[in-house]
């Protein structure tokens, strides 16, 4: 079963076609890794999937239904690529307020996102006073306190030292094996080895997809950055 | 000091504001809106006052008809307008505020000034005129009223407020509303556009609450902090300027407590359309000044045109200054129709504001 199913989308900002005719699938229980540039749509593909933005034309679905419905935001995780988040509020305090948000009231659902993120030591602590790695595991926790069935995250390890990313990935991997759809749009190549299927953007549409080493076999690369670069470069030159 | 740096620094400056286009129109529409508003409102506000000439016994009011033509025919000042009629009829049109004063002929005694009273300015310029008025009309007109004689006594009655009314209780009530309302204005636009600049909106935004919903708890939580500085405001007034207070306290807490409502969701909806609080700043000679200007504080509406009462008619702040000012100098209560039709117009625009905020929520 999909999990999201985008058919030929196109979102489209002033004279920017941001998303030109995406199409792609994404298998539930699964880890989808999003490459791309900057400004290849892989952040307006997420808000797209989030309910943020509507579609000029082409059909969306998310666990079966329209994007942006209240079924749909209920069962969705979204983690922005800047941590949004009450900088006078404690960490605990952040994480609580979204998971009531989600109908999730319980302290302990806050308190186990919080430990997820590795927090637990900082849980009382104001959030303008954390780093900036430390916000954005804040930000993570705020996205899965309520567990959800399809977590979207956009670029969420920027910022987090290695060790602690290895351990988020671990978690990330627990999650879809309970069943979540894990969405994740990345820069970082390493990371992007950790998904079960990869889908490389470039100007809105999707280049290339599949696992890691259909993809490194596609190309002939001897890793992904020189498959990915290869996928983007036959696309750059003139035909 | 390097004259090439400067020009570097001035170029920038102009380079990047020419390019806020909000900035530059602002430059052209605030002033053009302001000027003309102000220009015209003083121009026409020239304040018009209603004098009723009656008798004070039914029998003699042929004498108040003569008065009120002698008055009339006489070159006393313009802003004036002077009505015969009858007593009766004459105090019922001062409880409805159609007049500010009438001269009441008593037969063998000098006339007596009864004032509608919450117009400190038209108070004192009927009291100015009604000694001049005894002094005209002591000397053209025979009969009951004395010939001669020291100058005339003016006996005053008041209808509303009183004697020590002065300028400043007059001003007080728009005082309060206007600053309530500026404050809440401010602080709930900046901090509104704040959720929307560090994204938190946005998140908000993705769970199921509805828009409804979180404008609601926005206007409640700011409306906390909008009553604490109601109240600060209200307190201050009345203890730093002494003022006299002629109704029920409650009631003005009650209406500035809805203005700030109201202000509150103008406050969202404003933030909507700004992308900084230089922005927001902009709102404020749009939004907040024709208001003050229009609500009747500075200027009395009295003379204006029909097309400046319908405009001060559109805004909340007209109601909330009429109410506050009907309940501190007037001693209304709530069961007086300005004083409940005017919380009853602060309601209904808050609730505007609040459909109106909810349904422009979605613009990231």
């Amino acid at each position: 079963m999909d999990a999201v199913a985008l058919t030929d989308i196109v979102k489209t900002f002033g004279r920017l076609r941001a998303l030109d005719g995406l199409s792609l699938n994404i298998r539930a229980g699964t880890i989808y890794g999003i490459l791309g540039s900057n400004g290849a749509g892989k952040t307006t593909m997420i808000r797209l999937i989030a309910g943020l933005l509507a579609a000029d034309s082409g059909e969306a679905r998310v666990l079966d239904d329209p994007p942006g419905r209240p079924a749909v935001l209920a069962r969705t995780g979204y983690m922005p690529q800047t941590p949004a988040l009450y900088e006078e509020l404690t960490v605990h305090e952040n994480v609580a307020f979204f998971a009531a948000c989600y109908g999730r009231r319980d302290p302990a659902a806050a308190d186990s996102a919080v430990e997820f993120v590795g927090l637990s030591d900082r849980s009382d602590s104001q959030v303008r006073t954390l780093s900036g790695g430390m916000r954005q595991r804040v930000s993570l926790a705020c996205a899965i306190a309520h567990d959800p069935a399809i977590l979207l995250l956009d670029e969420p390890t920027v910022g987090v030292d290695p060790a602690l990313r290895v351990q988020l990935w671990g978690r990330f991997r627990d999650m879809a094996a309970r069943g979540a759809t894990i969405l994740v749009s990345s820069h970082i190549m390493d990371e992007a080895e950790r998904c079960d299927t990869l889908g490389l953007i470039l100007n809105g549409r999707l280049l290339a997809e599949g696992s890691v080493a259909e993809i490194r076999a596609r190309t002939g690369a001897a890793d992904l950055e020189g498959a990915f670069l290869a996928l983007a470069g036959s696309v750059d030159e003139p035909a | 000091m390097s004259p090439r740096s400067v020009r570097l620094i001035a170029l920038r400056v102009i380079r990047q504001l020419r390019r806020d286009r909000r900035t530059v129109a602002m430059i052209f529409v605030v002033p053009i809106v302001m000027v003309v508003l102000l220009g015209f409102m003083l121009r026409a506000g020239e304040d018009k006052l209603t004098l009723l000439i009656a008798a004070d016994d039914p029998a003699a009011q042929p004498i108040a008809t003569l008065a009120a033509a002698t008055l009339q025919s006489a070159d006393l000042p313009s802003a004036i307008q002077i009505e015969p009629t009858e007593s009766d009829a004459g105090y019922q049109r001062l409880r409805d505020g159609d007049a500010e004063g009438m001269l009441l002929l008593r037969p063998g005694a000098d006339p007596r000034l009864v004032l509608e009273g919450t117009r400190a300015p038209a108070t004192e310029a009927l009291t100015r005129f009604a000694g001049q008025a005894a002094l005209l009309l002591r000397a053209t007109t025979a009969g009951p009223l004395p010939a001669g004689g020291p100058s005339p006594e003016i006996e005053r009655e008041f209808i509303r407020a009183g004697p020590e009314l002065d300028l400043v209780d007059g001003i007080a009530p728009a005082f309060i509303t206007f600053f309530a309302y500026f404050f809440v204005f401010l602080l709930t636009s900046v901090a509104f556009l704040r959720e929307r600049q560090q994204g938190t909106l946005e998140r908000l935004m993705i769970t199921p609450i509805r828009r409804l919903e979180i404008i609601s708890g926005y206007m409640l939580g700011f409306g906390f902090f909008a009553l604490l500085q109601a109240f600060v405001v209200v307190t201050v007034t009345i203890l730093a300027l002494q003022i006299h207070i002629f109704g029920n306290l409650l009631w003005v807490f009650l209406a500035v407590v809805l203005v700030t409502l109201g202000a509150v969701n103008l406050g969202i909806l404003c933030s909507t359309f700004a992308r900084n609080e230089l922005q927001v700043v902009q709102f404020i000679p749009l939004v907040i000044v024709p208001q003050a200007l229009l609500s009747g504080t500075f200027l009395p509406l009295g003379g204006m045109p029909d097309w400046i009462i319908w405009l001060s008619r559109a805004m909340p702040m007209t109601y909330a200054v009429e109410a506050v000012k009907a309940v501190m100098v007037g001693g209304s209560g709530i069961s007086d129709l300005v004083v409940w039709r005017g919380m009853l117009a602060l309601v209904l625009f808050a609730i505007f504001f609040i459909l109106v905020s909810a349904r422009t929520l979605r613009r990231a």
